[in-house]
């Protein structure tokens, strides 16, 4: 037995490797945060300046700061464009962190929060509302419907949350979590139809909406959304924190992660409960963001060069909530009249991070899921 | 002294849904004690891997008792199981930029709080622990970067860092080198006599283990386990049951598969120089029994080597065709290949 006797035969645990040990990884990480937090506060200053109005930054700094509490852009900025930064941080976090316990729990670099299906289903949900609710306007669906982004939100959801039952059901049964990534896959494709369907026998303006929610968005939100909003992505993202020591365990295997006291079934229960929390209801409520899940654990990787969860998830939260609000500014900057979908923008810086990841991954230890 | 690990009529095996079971091994009696190094052989599928895996804590016993450090398994968390065994699997898995040090670190798992950090002791039991296995100079370097020999150290170095008082590794060995495979085997001879760790090696390499184990578990395809010294194993018959082939079989002398089919024909080596001892090897990989204690008429090669101090051995080959003096080995095998296609096949059993 490796015992204290045998510890205390090597007191001197050579005071040089030790420091050298820590100083590259934490060095480093004491770089980087601070960097990621400073880049955060100037995309949500700059978030709040950009929209139809533009604002000066000086004058957004005064109204948030409580300087001008009776200025002109006063109202613009407390109803419209807080609601809207606020919603994109917490959705890019959440994002970003459910890619990363997915990424790691299922072993791999490609994983993001849609494969779970809880994106399909907050579709179907929508779908249902929005496509479905003409044809019998004395249903419940079009009650909903007729409540406006608030009922599609909700509507968004129960179908993530039917889904995410469905998931969290399989995750108990089967033994093997690569089958839980193939019912995940399934149930997307199985959903994704039945939209199409939907779509098929809507007519265009219903379509159009339907389109409208699917693009992506940030700025539907309203105080009262981001009452419920808040509280729940705020709960699974310290989830989420609480589980590193779990996660890094799996970096190993589950079966190793075994050997050494991980409850693995439970830790697949409680990670899949969490990601699927976080991505069901940031799509019911923004619509599905593509490539945020799945690029913004990648960037943590690279920006603090390490595989430790413990940096990682606050990382991924810093990373998401920022290319978040940068994917929003850029969808405004064409001007007042038209802006680009979200979904666009994020595919667009999202894609090259991706195949980035697919060129460099025969290089052993890059891609580092 | 407690025993490491030691089970009673223990049962292993599989549940399937609710009453359904698959029994793998039945009645397993075993204990191993601190500082004892155990092999653990057999064929595929006789259920080495189901009782490593009942013994690691990692699949519970159908039935028996299974005691770790003295304590029932049945008593203790997955956490206490893990300050008690751990285990190093064939499994290798992208481990990403974690460094040695990290890798190592994660050994801790069982002992650190909430978010894993390591703390005061912890440091200085990874340090320890890369210490045992000579691989303090790999702390800084990235894993994924690492050789198999040199990431299979690292991978050691986390099971200590479990400080367990068993060390089980399920065919470690499987991507070694043949350097690799012995240094690892000396290695975990070390840490059974240096710091008191029971270590059961799981393995395929039969004479490494007969050479290296305090005591051999050997499963055999009828899932019947015998145990024992060794020398014990090797003069009993558990070997043959394990291993049986048709026209090899495991000589307790040699402690090596020998060449027991169809007898090609008969000869004699003269001299016990090296090359005499492979010239034999050759003749016996032939089929030819090769100096019986009666020698009768009816030797097909007669062989002397001459071994010179200071030139190429001579290898003088006597047969029914004439006299052929080669200065290789080479010419040797294809004559006695030649012989032996002319011979008519024997019965004569070895």
């Amino acid at each position: 037995m490796l015992t204290e006797e045998r510890v205390a035969a090597h007191p001197e645990p050579a005071p040089r490797a030790s420091v050298d040990g820590q100083a590259p990884a934490r060095g480093r990480a004491a770089l980087v945060f601070p960097l990621l937090g400073l880049l955060l506060v100037v995309v949500f200053v700059l978030g709040i300046a950009v929209g139809s109005v533009p604002i000066p930054v000086v004058d957004v700094v005064k109204v948030l700061t409580g300087h001008e509490p009776h200025g002109v852009y006063h109202a613009i900025v407390f109803d419209i464009r807080l609601p809207r930064s606020i919603t994109g941080v917490l959705v890019g976090a959440a994002l970003g962190v459910a890619g990363l316990q997915l990424q790691t729990l299922f072993r791999n670099p490609l994983a993001d929060p849609f494969v779970l299906g809880v994106s399909a289903g907050a579709s179907l949900g929508v779908a249902l509302v929005v496509l479905a609710g003409a044809s019998s306007e004395a249903t419940f669906l079009a009650g909903l419907g007729g409540l406006g982004d608030v009922g599609i939100a909700g509507a968004g959801t129960l179908g993530a949350a039917a889904v995410m039952v469905a998931v969290l059901f399989a995750a108990r049964r089967v033994r093997s979590t690569i089958t839980i990534l193939v019912v995940g896959l399934m149930v997307s494709y199985l959903v994704a139809s039945l939209v199409t369907v939907l779509i098929a026998s809507a007519d265009g303006p219903r379509i159009q909406q339907f389109l409208a929610w699917e693009a992506g968005s940030f700025r539907a939100i309203t105080w009262s959304q981001l009452h419920v909003l808040v509280p729940v992505l705020l709960v699974g993202l310290l989830a989420a924190a609480a589980g590193v020591k779990q996660l890094n365990a799996l970096l190993l295997g589950e079966r190793y992660a075994a050997t050494m006291g991980v409850d693995v079934r439970r830790t697949r229960f409680v990670t899949i409960g969490t990601a699927a929390l976080l991505a069901g209801v940031a799509t019911a409520f923004c619509g599905p963001i593509g490539f945020l899940g799945i690029a913004i654990p990648h960037l943590a990787r690279a920006a603090l060069g390490s595989s430790d969860h413990r940096l990682l998830v606050p990382a991924s939260m810093l990373l998401g909530g920022t290319v978040a609000l940068a994917a929003d500014i850029i969808a405004q900057l064409p001007g007042a009249d038209f802006v680009l979908p979200l979904n666009a923008v994020t595919a667009l810086l999202g894609a090259p991070i991706v195949i980035w990841v697919v060129l460099s991954s025969r290089n052993a230890g890059t891609l580092g899921a | 002294m407690t025993a490491a690990l030691a089970a009673r009529d223990l049962v292993v095996g599989y549940r399937r849904g609710r009453r359904a079971r698959t029994v793998v091994l039945d009645g397993v009696s075993l204990t191993l004690a601190p500082g004892q190094f155990a092999c653990l052989i057999g064929p595929n599928g006789s259920g080495k891997s189901t009782l490593l895996r009942t013994c690691s804590g990692l699949q519970p016993p159908l039935h028996g008792e299974l005691l770790l450090a003295g304590k029932d398994l049945r008593r203790l968390t997955r956490l206490d199981v893990a300050r008690r065994v751990a285990a190093v699997l064939t499994d290798r898995h992208d481990t990403g930029r974690l460094t040695g040090r990290d890798l190592v670190g994660l050994g801790r798992y069982p002992y650190t709080g909430w978010f894993g950090r390591l703390e005061g002791d912890d440091d200085r039991v990874v340090a320890g622990a890369l210490e045992a296995v000579a691989a303090t100079h790999l702390a800084h370097r990235v894993v994924a970067e690492l050789s198999d020999g040199e990431r299979q150290r690292v991978m050691i170095a986390r099971a200590l860092a479990q400080q367990p008082s068993l060390l089980i590794l399920d065919e470690p060995a499987a991507f070694l080198d043949v350097t690799a495979r012995v240094e690892l085997v000396a290695l975990l001879r070390e840490l059974t006599r240096e710091h008191g760790l029971a270590v059961v090696l799981a393995t395929h390499d039969l004479e490494l283990a007969l050479r290296s184990a305090d005591t051999v578990w050997v499963l055999d395809a009828e899932h019947r386990l015998a145990t024992g010294l060794p020398e014990d194993i090797a003069a009993g018959g558990a070997l043959g049951r394990a291993f049986p082939t048709g026209s090899w079989a495991f000589d307790p002398v040699e402690w090596r598969f020998v060449f027991c089919g169809t007898v090609r024909g008969v000869a004699t080596v003269a001299g016990d120089s090296l090359h005499a001892t492979l010239a034999r090897r050759i003749l016996e990989r032939e089929g030819f029994v090769v100096n019986p204690p009666d020698v009768g008429p009816g030797v097909q090669l007669a062989i002397e080597v001459l071994e010179p101090p200071h030139a190429a051995p001579t290898v003088i080959a006597r047969h029914a065709g004439g006299v052929e003096t080669h200065r290789a080995l080479q010419p040797l095998a294809d004559l006695a290949r030649r012989v032996a296609a002319d011979a008519r096949p024997g019965e004569t059993p070895r």
